[in-house]
């Protein structure tokens, strides 16, 4: 674990790298900024035609970005997965309950809901 | 009876309250009562009742919110008003300023043991529980409930803008603290 830790600086090769392609790269929208937004975009709408291929593009030119768009897609499924998990009740720490209180007050509206006979 | 601790957890994991997950439990036991001719038994009667339970989270969210306003992209912003918060991430030529793979990496691997997959799900709970009230309210109506943007924008009392802008920055929250609290193997 890694816990509250700052996050490091990237690799010194892709330092080195980046001070020299930068500039061209920022200029031509193929920046690893443009490619983060590129990603993010994607989970919510479809890229369109040249956004995709400046993606492509991107990520088969830079390694250090070419996990984003699977590391979005993890984020998404990890976030429905855990909050699918914290439904489940844990013995080891228990778990939130409706109260007798609520228990009793939904179960005497649902019978007034019940068709008299 | 027997699904509504469920529903109850399911209720106050989206809105955070007690009473009103109580009132959404009650709201989702009648309404399935109302309408239970329509149960086919395709689905389990567990998920069956959780499907109109996310329903009733939505028109909570509805009642509960004001007028979509673009006042609401920087309303839980801890950033500099009018900076974008990406700006930690990246310098002036738009290169990382941090390493965005460490602490990921379990990002790319599916954990095998359930004691591995049981902490990292507390560490994605937590990192949501994180987030800001609005920030976690619209990123679990597009991110885990499935919502588009302007579904989840008018349940979130957004506007559509400002949500583009707001689960950018939740998703960049999200990953920073998954980052820095780590899930390394």
């Amino acid at each position: 674990m890694n816990h509250g830790k700052p996050v490091p600086p990237p690799p010194v090769t892709y330092r080195m790298m980046q001070a020299v392609m930068c500039p061209i790269l920022k200029m031509l929208g193929l920046c690893c900024r443009s490619a983060f937004h590129l990603c993010n975009e994607r989970m919510d709408r479809e890229l369109t035609r040249g956004e995709s291929i400046r993606l492509h593009i991107h990520l088969m030119m830079c390694g250090l970005c070419r996990r984003l768009p699977g590391q979005f897609e993890a984020m998404r499924t990890l976030a429905r997965a855990a909050c699918e998990h914290e439904h489940e009740p844990d013995p080891a720490y228990g778990y939130e309950s409706l109260s007798e209180e609520a228990r009793t007050r939904i179960a005497k509206h649902l019978e007034n809901q019940a068709p008299k006979t | 009876m027997q699904h509504a601790d469920a529903l109850y957890r399911f209720a106050l994991s989206r809105v955070g309250d007690h009473h009103a997950a109580e009132d959404l439990v009650q709201d989702c036991l009648t309404a399935a009562w109302r309408r239970i001719d329509s149960f086919d038994g395709r689905s389990s009667l567990g998920t069956w009742l959780t499907g109109i339970m996310k329903f009733k989270v939505i028109d909570h969210f509805r009642k509960s919110k004001r007028t979509p306003t673009d006042q609401a992209a920087h309303a839980d912003d801890e950033d500099e008003p009018g900076r974008d918060p990406v700006d930690r991430l990246f310098n002036s030529q738009g290169a990382w300023k941090v390493d965005p793979n460490h602490g990921l990496e379990m990002l790319a691997t599916s954990p095998d043991d359930s004691a591995s997959r049981n902490e990292l799900m507390e560490w994605v709970r937590f990192c949501m529980d994180e987030l800001p009230d609005r920030l976690r309210t619209l990123f679990t109506l597009r991110e885990v409930d499935g919502l588009d943007v302007p579904s989840a924008a008018s349940a979130a009392g957004v506007t559509k803008g400002s949500a583009a802008v707001l689960l950018t920055r939740s998703r960049q929250r999200l990953r920073l603290c998954l980052q820095e609290h780590g899930i390394r193997s």
